[in-house]
């Protein structure tokens, strides 16, 4: 880890909530050993993590303050946190010395609770430190602050020359691509709910933007959201990564498909943790090169030559009257359908058979709920058919980007 | 909800059962339930586009459903279930 002012990034641009300047102009506010920063925007966050590394030695959790809720917030404090936000005061805390160079991250996992993952910046880099080497781009990013994504990005731009860094509010996350035209930006990292949003609402002006990278990542990627990306952006580069917060480690796949190669089950490669599939769920190797395997909580399906990734094991079983169905099934089938872009699948408690599948859709082109159904018909069992189709104008978004399929 | 509004829910899963396009075509009473293929599956479906006309969970389970033969049936079972709801 070079020292601060070595940084290879330190000349890259910085552009957040008012704050256009090099990362070294960031001004380092004084703050505990210990903090728990809880921002209220993207300049806050990048300001923290700046100076996470200008001072050293110290432990930090940076976090968008609306994902913290109160009983959080006191579990922080009981911990130790110096809990720094925009309310007044700060409170009770008892100090502690800090874990030298910690930095915690939140992540929901299974539950949707937050909870707090141990980190360092050497491992949270180890992603832009595989990507030396890359042209200058000026990227926008639309991923949480605090968030392990949000992480890659910002040690990409603190760690690789030329990569200039546009951090968007959740707030201007619906105009992006206005918002990319106007910075002259040329890479973009964002969550698939991200991308399809302008893909449905954005159209013309995405085709405009002279975007030379395109980068997805923090849910499962369907085929149909690749496939329109390339139409927009046909000179880009469309790549899509798996990541998991909990043990800091990614997979990146580059061939513009779903899934990825089903080769890789078999493979040791440097920089990529080895994967298996037991039981429909994805294990990734942890730490890489261990030998040791963790579940990661994620469904995933073996389909011709791809490993497909489709939501999560926990909320993926339907049991309808003894006959079990997962809703990530139900959700493959119907984003097959070439007029849905979007599709979230879940059990609804119904007499008689105990829970109904049903979904909610969000379209690329109108049709009628009844086609839907026939395509469900032809191609999942009576029970898995859903019974109810709600047909939304938006894909609903989560302050984190996502969209909870 | 009136018999003639549930009659309607009925015909249109019956219409939807068959296919996109299809029109929802007239059930009488008499018209038995094996004979349109109405099953657990359809009643459950039935019973959840009732919950969302009427706003409120509908709880039974199959027990009663053996007695429910014919479409006259299953209009004045979940009659019944409506008013009970109302009542709740």
């Amino acid at each position: 880890m070079p020292a601060v002012a070595d940084l290879p990034g330190i000349d890259n641009w910085v552009f957040a909530q008012g704050h256009r300047g090099k990362w070294s102009s960031m001004r380092v506010a004084a703050r505990p050993p210990v903090a728990a920063l809880l921002v209220p925007d993207q300049r806050d966050a990048l300001a923290a993590a700046w100076a996470h590394l200008q001072m050293g030695g110290v432990e930090t959790l940076i976090a968008d303050e609306r994902r913290v809720d109160r009983p959080l917030r006191a579990a922080l404090i009981a911990d130790g946190f110096q809990v720094i936000d925009g309310s007044a005061g700060v409170a009770d805390t008892v100090p502690r010395d800090p874990i030298a160079g910690r930095l915690w991250l939140l992540t929901s996992g299974s539950t949707g609770r937050p909870k707090r993952v141990a980190h360092t910046f050497a491992s949270l880099a180890a992603g832009a430190n595989a990507a030396a080497g890359q042209p200058h781009r000026r990227w926008l990013m639309g991923y949480a602050a605090g968030t392990y994504a949000w992480w890659q990005m910002t040690t990409l731009s603190l760690l690789q020359p030329g990569q200039d860094l546009v951090a968007l509010e959740p707030a201007e996350r619906a105009i992006w691509p206005e918002i990319a035209e106007r910075e002259g930006i040329t890479a973009v990292s964002g969550t698939p709910t991200f991308w399809w949003r302008a893909v449905l609402h954005h159209w013309e002006r995405l085709c405009r933007l002279r975007i030379e990278q395109v980068s997805l990542g923090g849910e499962p990627v369907e085929q149909s959201l690749l496939d329109r990306l390339h139409e927009a952006l046909p000179r880009a580069r469309i790549w899509w990564a798996y990541a998991s917060t909990e043990f800091g480690t990614s997979i990146v796949v580059r061939d513009r498909r779903a899934g990825f190669p089903i080769e890789w089950l078999q493979q040791h490669v440097p920089g990529r943790p080895a994967l298996r599939v037991s039981q429909g769920e994805l294990w990734l190797e942890a730490p890489a090169g261990s030998g040791t395997f963790q579940r990661t909580g994620d469904r995933a399906s073996v389909v011709g030559d791809r490993v497909l990734l489709t939501g999560r094991v926990s909320a993926d079983e339907i049991n309808v009257g003894g006959a079990k169905i997962a809703a990530s099934t139900i959700r493959h089938v119907l984003s097959q359908h070439p007029a849905v872009a979007w599709v979230r699948a879940s059990a609804r408690k119904a007499p008689i058979i105990g829970q109904a599948p049903v979904v909610d859709v969000v379209l690329q082109s109108p049709i009628a709920a009844g086609e839907l159904r026939r395509w469900c018909a032809e191609r999942l069992p009576d029970y898995g058919v859903p019974r109810r189709f709600e047909i939304l104008g938006e894909i609903p978004e989560t302050l984190a980007g996502k969209s909870h399929v | 909800m009136t018999r003639d509004e549930l009659r309607t829910v009925v015909e249109t899963i019956r219409a939807e059962m068959i296919g996109p396009g299809v029109a929802p075509q007239p059930l009488s009473d008499e018209v038995r339930l094996v004979e349109i293929d109405f099953h657990s599956l359809e009643f459950s479906e039935v019973a959840l586009h009732v919950e969302d006309t009427i706003g409120k969970e509908l709880n039974f389970d199959a027990r009663p459903m053996r007695e429910v033969a014919t479409v006259g049936d299953l209009l004045d079972f979940l009659l019944g279930l409506v008013k009970d709801a109302g009542r709740g």
